[in-house]
């Protein structure tokens, strides 16, 4: 798909993954809304990325406000053809922990935003890819819309901690290709992309111990974390390429995560 | 990786997947060897200045080190390596005896031949290209200095009746990703591979009509056979990205292969 002039929302969009994205997006054309769960930094991620990107708060998991924001974002700007979804969160937490069982909230949150919240857009953009491709009158085989979802190699190799994480990433892997079945009639793409370890407020944010355990995992190569200007270069390629479907792309430079440093 | 001034080497390339490597190569400014059986129709058709084409069976040793050495003494030590040359079969397993009406056993020759060129051809011409970029020692810069792209398939995980050879001979190709990734990333080299489903290459033009229809009809969007374009497309995405490294990456339209008859089975329920 050529982005040039599309609608591209792109969740979590003030920071890391979402804002490269963001950038990559804008940059190749798009005309790019950011959703992020902070009004002031979206606001602020949504000005500096200029060429006229929008921001938009939005907690993804939250399913009226979402629908609500879509129908409006039809309105005023016409169909979204890309949905990026980057919108995610990392609470490390053992199972138990000196003798407690870990709350269920606290794995339910990490569920909540990770996978739910991605589905949650998903179901809001997806009716408005298909309208827009049949109120176009665009034969069957046209494409209508791609949408990729942010994994992560925690879905495949999660490590010790990351139970909540990678539940909640491994959902979003496993939907993939049953979406792409169920959408193909439809023109839309769908793909995951599983980063391994990316240098973002989300990793280097986390609890001093758990960022270390995270950073402490090298890839084969490059011997450094991944940029988000990488993933970025990642969704590009992906939208471009119309034989890209149902897959869950790794992009992690060889890592494979031990079970625990 | 840049390609623009890269060295390059292309297996298979003389038609199909290879040949569209090639060209996306030479259109990105990379000096392409392009080695294949027939290699003649390759200069035939490309014309273009920076293009080495090569004669040769990737199966063989002698004949990869001559390529090699060859392609060293033209265009200089290459860094990149997109494998392409493959075979589809078939190789089923037994027949049934028309006279006696038993089934005996098919000869062992064309499942080892699938194997030899489709898995030992690829592990052939890495062992060079890999010996080459390791004269220069360990990486030190954190860049790479090498990438190989190899050809998998969807065959590697679903593959049908009549594809033992085939689907064994790409799981391999599929399997030694990560260990390469593994061993290689000493000297700078990423290891990629590409799985994809059903394309428009000679390959495909042999798979009998009924059969083609089945596969194609089984691809949930887009309908229709890739485009060896698109297969290069992915190529060049892999070698720009060097945070790709040691996986498999499917471009098939979502499509999981399944048996034909499975399906005309299910219709008639």
């Amino acid at each position: 798909m050529n982005v040039h002039d599309r609608v591209a929302v792109v969740t979590g969009g003030a920071s890391g993954l979402g804002y490269a994205s963001a950038a990559a997006l804008a940059a190749a054309g798009a005309r790019v809304v950011i959703l992020d769960r902070d009004a002031q930094a979206v606001a602020a991620a949504a000005r500096s990325l200029g060429h006229g990107v929008l921001g938009h708060q939005a907690d993804v998991t939250q399913d009226t406000a979402v629908e609500q924001l879509f129908a409006q974002l039809h309105d005023t700007m016409g169909a979204v053809s890309v949905l990026v979804n980057c919108a995610g969160i990392a609470e490390p937490g053992n199972v138990v922990r000196q003798g407690r069982a870990m709350l269920l909230a606290a794995f339910e949150h990490v569920v909540a935003v990770n996978l739910l919240g991605t589905i949650n857009c998903i179901r809001c953009a997806v009716p408005q890819m298909i309208n827009a491709r049949s109120d176009a009158g665009l034969p069957a085989g046209t494409e209508a819309g791609v949408i990729i979802n942010t994994a992560s190699i925690a879905a495949f190799d999660g490590q010790m901690g990351q139970a909540a994480y990678a539940a909640s990433k491994g959902g979003v892997a496993g939907m993939v290709l049953p979406l792409a079945r169920e959408l193909g009639d439809y023109g839309i793409r769908i793909l995951g992309i599983a980063p391994g370890v990316f240098e973002t407020p989300m990793t280097l944010d986390l609890p001093p111990r758990s960022r270390e355990v995270v950073f402490a995992a090298i890839p084969p190569f490059p011997q450094r974390p991944g940029q988000p200007q990488e993933f970025a270069q990642l969704v590009l390629s992906m939208v471009a390429n119309p034989m890209l479907n149902g897959e869950v792309v790794r992009l992690d430079g060889g890592l494979r995560m031990p079970a625990r440093v | 990786m840049k390609l623009q001034g890269s060295v390059a080497v292309v297996t298979g390339a003389a038609s199909g997947l290879g040949r569209a490597c090639v060209d996306m190569l030479l259109a990105e400014g990379c000096s392409v060897a392009a080695i294949d059986l027939a290699p003649a129709e390759v200069e035939a058709q490309s014309g273009a200045p920076r293009l080495l084409p090569l004669a040769g069976d990737v199966s063989d040793a002698g004949d990869m080190e001559r390529a090699f050495a060859a392609i060293a003494r033209e265009l200089g030590t290459p860094g990149i390596l997109i494998n392409c040359a493959g075979v589809l079969g078939p190789a089923r397993v037994f027949r049934i005896d028309k006279v006696t009406g038993r089934a005996v056993p098919r000869p062992m020759e064309p499942f080892r031949r699938v194997l030899d060129i489709n898995l030992v051809g690829t592990f052939n011409t890495i062992r060079l290209f890999a010996q080459g970029l390791a004269q220069a020692g360990p990486v030190r810069d954190g860049e790479d200095r090498g990438v190989i792209i190899n050809t998998a398939s969807v065959a590697a995980y679903e593959a049908l009746s009549a594809q033992t050879a085939y689907g064994a001979s790409k799981a391999g190709v599929a399997s030694m990703t990560l260990p390469l990734a593994r061993e290689l990333a000493y000297y700078g080299i990423r290891v990629m591979a590409l799985a994809p489903g059903t394309f428009e290459t000679g390959m495909y033009e042999v798979v009998p009509d009924h059969t083609r229809r089945t596969l194609i009809d089984d691809v949930p969007f887009p309908c229709r056979p890739g485009r060896p374009a698109e297969f290069a497309h992915m190529a060049k995405a892999l070698i720009e990205n060097q945070m790709m490294n040691g996986s498999v990456v499917r471009i098939d339209g979502a499509v999981r292969m399944r048996e034909p008859q499975a399906r005309s089975t299910e219709s008639a329920r």
